[in-house]
């Protein structure tokens, strides 16, 4: 092995293949190992802490390897247990006796799944038959599909590249804030990543994966100007634009400019990219609702749903160079594109296809959820901009609720191609229905945003919103819902402890 | 879930001291091993505990005007021997310590210097497991208990547990070496009605046997009894400027982040706090006294050293109303030019420390909370606070309330509405005007994240009555209890 190289794939896979084995003759009647092995670094530019004149650089690097491991024990139960570093049994004693104790805690794990208390036997809520838990072996991703998940330039250039990039974001920031606020963090990191998955069913599959992350922390300086974290993050260094992130967090800082009323009640709304990211972000807990009636005709008596119109999106798992693809999922289903919101209505489908089942990482078991949402347009859209007056977005948020609130953060009133006065502070309230099945164009190219889980979004236009009012200025959101009171927020990030 | 680190002292100070490359430099070498045990149940019938355990050591060096920090999962010899020449950039050093089993390159055999590997292995934190058929019982209590009460209206009952144990040795290149191991469970139940609508509480404690005591399954199930309860007794929030009385206990959340975050040193020391430029003045009414206190014993956020091995102090952050103090890492310190508060928090050897809170509490006032209650003749009495925003530049905040009540006359009548609570951190402190003599901690649930790292922490309040809060009914319906 190369020094610099990461961990051979197929090293990892005999690691994998060798706790199958050893869960097996342990006792197990079924077992799945997920290896994850990484080194990653991170630089974090603080412009405005200065020693001797230059800004403040911390630099972490990390190196961490560790394994998940199912097992189903011979009454049928399911058991999970994880360890970080991956034991290595064929290293001598110590490796053996830690493989060996991860085996038994997989198996104390499913004998855990018992209500003991009530005496109940064997089966669980989570008793799932092997064949559909556990992949066949591979047939193999079709020949051509490159993923474009690895970055050779990854993790190789010095640091001074990468804090020039920072230095780049942090220029094309200040730019558009003046005064207004300033860049309180750059970040950037990167890592390489090799993964490999291995079940008693003789699936086996391993890969190569780059991630870079680039964030932009900028605070307020001035009265009314907002906080904001802005991220990007691919698989390959080339598709982020320290520039674009730059900017944009910047337009999110700025104080809100007095808005002008409507015009008229109802015009057409152009939410950009970043916005309409937003909108599909926070559309991101229904897509796993049941489908309510069909995309086609809805429940008897319902006009028929127009397919050339409204939302759609679909959680597509194999976009080449996207954070959340992989050739194979958490459990070693082939990757899909799935359509999950169609005519602006939840498809459901997401439950019910294999191929999605993520994991964040090995402490994790499989599980079903979004991977890299994609906007896709409908077939009938229409042209982008609409050529009277409009209302265009540039960014927004989106407060979920039995009625949904649009808050507009930057925005002006458009008459053709001509801004006529802000829109800042702008806000509308009504059914998220009327958003979802009012988009009638989809810009042409999506592109690729993070927040919290990639995005790829273009420009859309909604037409049928009414209601715009001047909301209040400078005041902060409404908390989103559904968040457990065991939960503190920090820095205006909602972080969630156990759900 | 005791998890010693059979490392000895004299091999890290050795490893910590050879991590400085030049005179006047500091490091410090952080080793931890950790297991976890993560329990549910749904619709029932128990989830397949999650077990894990994980360890690793990180270095970490400081040079002018930057910070340089290495992590390597595991805890053989030789990786944590390689991390002073990690952490200078040896070229070769940054992918071959992928450790295998309990730390040497995969396969290497190399020879224990120092330590030796298979007695590591053989303390290895696995098994997670042992503790888990108690828990399990106690969920399942608490699941039947909950049932009883509320069969009727719920339409699920979930519960989670989690059981986390660490042990922590940091060295510094000073020459000191210390050591702790903790341990924390904790666990939340939640109810979800016909319509949807959830309730949900929880609690912690330093083990089983406490969390039980301190949290019977039929109290546990009363509290949620109570709050689908009132859920039908519900009136509409009062809307505006309104006065405001703080429950004890839970309510203590509103001081930890609308004044606590921004007495973090590494926030407060770069502009980014509203409340630094007061250090010193007077911020609040004499009688309030904030402190942060990670040696009160048996609370979330209790140790006795901090994750860069500074023992743990009782820090007063604001003192008979004076603001007189911030809470302070190593690197803050330096900036500070002066010596750490003990208050550095790392989520785990991946992470680098910063400043964190701990306990943070409002020190016991004179007045009864019954006569706080009788002093507003209408206003709003909070219960419990839920999810919100804070921005530690301004102050601002905005929570939701979880529970909360109508109060009319002096008396406490209805239970209220959703509605959120929005102020400022600065004028929350000013508008104090009265200070129970009923402190309260919170259940033990909870925990704080910052900047993508979670820290267990424990707030503290006893009942205040508070001018300067605006009230905002809201259509949405939040969880709370």
């Amino acid at each position: 092995m190369k020094p610099e190289a990461p961990l051979d794939p197929e090293a990892a896979l005999a690691c994998a293949e060798d706790l199958v084995r050893l869960a097996q003759t342990l006792g197990a009647a079924g077992a799945e190992v997920f290896y994850k092995a990484g080194r990653s670094r991170a630089l974090v530019l603080e412009p405005d802490l200065s020693t001797a004149g230059k800004p403040r650089v911390t630099t972490s690097h990390v190196v961490e390897e560790g394994v998940g491991l199912r097992v189903l024990d011979r009454r049928g139960r399911w058991g999970f247990a994880w360890c970080s570093p991956a034991p290595d049994p064929g290293n001598g004693r110590a490796g053996k006796v830690v493989a060996r104790s991860l085996v038994l805690e997989g198996l104390a794990s499913a004998r855990g799944s018992t209500d003991r208390l009530r005496g109940r036997p064997g089966r669980t809520s989570a008793v799932k038959p092997p064949e559909e838990e556990l992949a066949p072996p591979a047939a193999g991703r079709e020949a051509g599909i490159d993923l474009a998940l690895d970055d050779p330039g990854m993790m190789a250039s010095p640091v001074e590249d990468r804090l020039s990039r920072l230095a780049e974001a942090c220029e094309a920031a200040l730019g558009v804030t003046g005064g207004a606020a300033f860049v309180d963090k750059a970040r950037w990191s990167e890592a390489k990543l090799t993964i490999a998955l291995a079940n008693s069913r003789g699936f086996r599959g391993s890969y190569r994966k780059s991630l870079a992350l680039l964030s932009i922390s900028v605070a307020p300086a001035s009265a009314g100007a907002r906080s904001v974290l802005e991220e990007r993050a691919a698989c390959r260094i080339a598709t982020l634009d320290p520039r674009e992130c730059g900017v944009e967090a910047a337009l999110r800082a700025l104080p809100p400019r007095s808005p002008l009323p409507p015009p008229e009640p109802s015009l057409p709304v152009v939410f950009a990219a970043r916005a309409t990211a937003a909108l599909i972000a926070a559309l991101a807990p229904l897509t796993f609702a049941p489908p309510e009636g069909t995309t086609s005709g809805g429940e008897p008596g319902e006009p028929p749903v127009d397919l050339r119109r409204g939302l759609w999106v679909t959680d597509q798992a194999a976009w080449p160079g996207a954070v959340g693809s992989a050739p194979f999922d958490g459990a070693g289903f082939e990757t899909r594109e799935t359509i999950i919101l169609a005519a602006g209505r939840p498809t459901g489908l997401l439950l019910s296809e294999k191929g999605h089942r993520i994991r964040p990482s090995y402490r994790e078991p499989p599980e079903t959820g979004l991977t890299n949402l994609r906007l896709i347009p409908p077939s009938g859209a229409g042209p982008l901009m609409p050529g009277g007056r409009s209302l265009r977005i540039a960014s927004a948020r989106f407060l979920p609720g039995p009625r949904w609130t649009v808050q507009v953060l930057r925005g002006d009133w458009h008459s053709g191609d001509e801004p006529a006065g802000p829109a800042d502070g702008l806000t509308w309230t009504g059914p998220l229905e009327a958003i979802l099945t009012g988009v009638a164009a989809v810009g042409a190219e999506a592109r690729l945003f993070h927040l919290g889980l990639p995005v790829g979004a273009a420009a859309i236009v909604v037409e049928g919103l009414r209601g715009w009012v001047i909301g209040q200025r400078g005041s902060l959101a409404i908390p989103a819902p559904g968040h457990p009171p065991d939960q503190r927020v920090s820095g205006g990030r909602i972080r969630s402890k156990i759900e | 879930m005791s998890i010693p680190l059979p490392i000895d002292h004299a091999f890290l100070r050795r490893v910590a001291g050879a991590s400085v490359a030049r005179p006047g430099e500091y490091a410090d070498l952080f080793v931890e091993r950790a297991s976890e045990a993560l329990l549910s149940r749904a619709g029932g019938s128990p989830e397949p505990p999650r077990l894990g355990a994980a360890e690793g050591a990180a270095a970490r060096v400081f040079e002018a005007g930057a910070v340089r920090h290495v992590a390597v999962g595991g805890l053989h010899p030789s990786s944590i021997e390689s991390l002073p020449s990690r952490l200078r950039g040896a070229p070769d050093s940054m992918w071959r310590g992928n450790t295998g089993g309990s730390g040497g390159p995969r396969g290497s055999g190399d020879p224990a210097r120092g330590v030796d590997p298979v007695r590591i292995a053989d303390q290895h934190p696995m098994p997670a497991s042992r503790s888990i058929d108690a828990a399990g019982r106690y969920l399942a209590a608490i699941e039947a208990a909950v049932g009883a009460r509320l069969g009727a209206v719920a339409v699920r009952i979930g519960l989670k547990m989690e059981i986390r144990a660490q042990s922590v040795a940091v060295a510094t290149s000073e020459g000191e070496v210390r050591g702790e191991e903790r341990t924390w469970i904790s666990f939340s139940t939640r109810v979800i009605d016909e319509a949807g609508v959830s309730v949900a509480a929880g609690g912690g404690a330093v083990g089983l046997e406490r969390l039980r005591a301190l949290h019977p399954p039929d109290e546990v199930a009363a509290l949620l009894e109570q709050a689908v309860q009132d859920l039908k007794e519900e009136i509409p929030a009062p809307s505006g400027e309104v006065s405001v009385v703080l429950g004890p206990g839970a309510g203590g959340i509103l001081i930890h982040e609308a004044c606590g975050h921004a007495l973090e040193g590494d926030r407060a020391l770069r502009g980014r706090s509203a409340l630094v430029e007061l250090l010193g003045e007077k911020v609040g009414p004499g009688d309030l006294t904030v402190i942060d206190d990670p040696t009160l014993a048996g609370l979330a956020g209790s140790r006795a050293i901090d994750d860069e091995g500074w023992p743990s102090a009782r820090n007063v952050l604001i003192d008979s109303g004076r603001l007189v103090g911030l809470l302070l890492d190593r690197t803050t310190a330096l900036l500070a030019a002066t010596t750490p508060t003990g208050s550095a928090r790392r989520e785990s050897y991946r992470h680098l420390p910063m400043p964190r809170m701990s306990n943070t509490f409002v020190l016991e006032g004179r007045y009864p909370p019954e006569e706080i209650v009788a002093s507003v003749p209408r206003g709003v009495y909070i219960a419990e606070l839920g999810a919100g925003e804070v921005d530690t530049v301004s102050a601002d905040f905005s929570f939701q309330v979880a529970r909360g009540y109508l109060i009319a006359s002096g008396r406490r009548v209805a239970p209220l509405r959703p509605f959120v609570v929005r102020g400022n951190g600065l004028r929350v402190l000013r508008g104090i005007k009265m200070i129970g003599r009923d402190l309260r901690f919170d259940s033990g649930a909870g925990e704080c994240g910052k900047e993508g790292q979670r820290s267990r922490a424990s707030v503290g309040q006893p009942t205040l009555k508070v001018a300067g809060l605006t009230a905002q009914p809201v259509r949405l319906r939040v969880s709370g209890s």
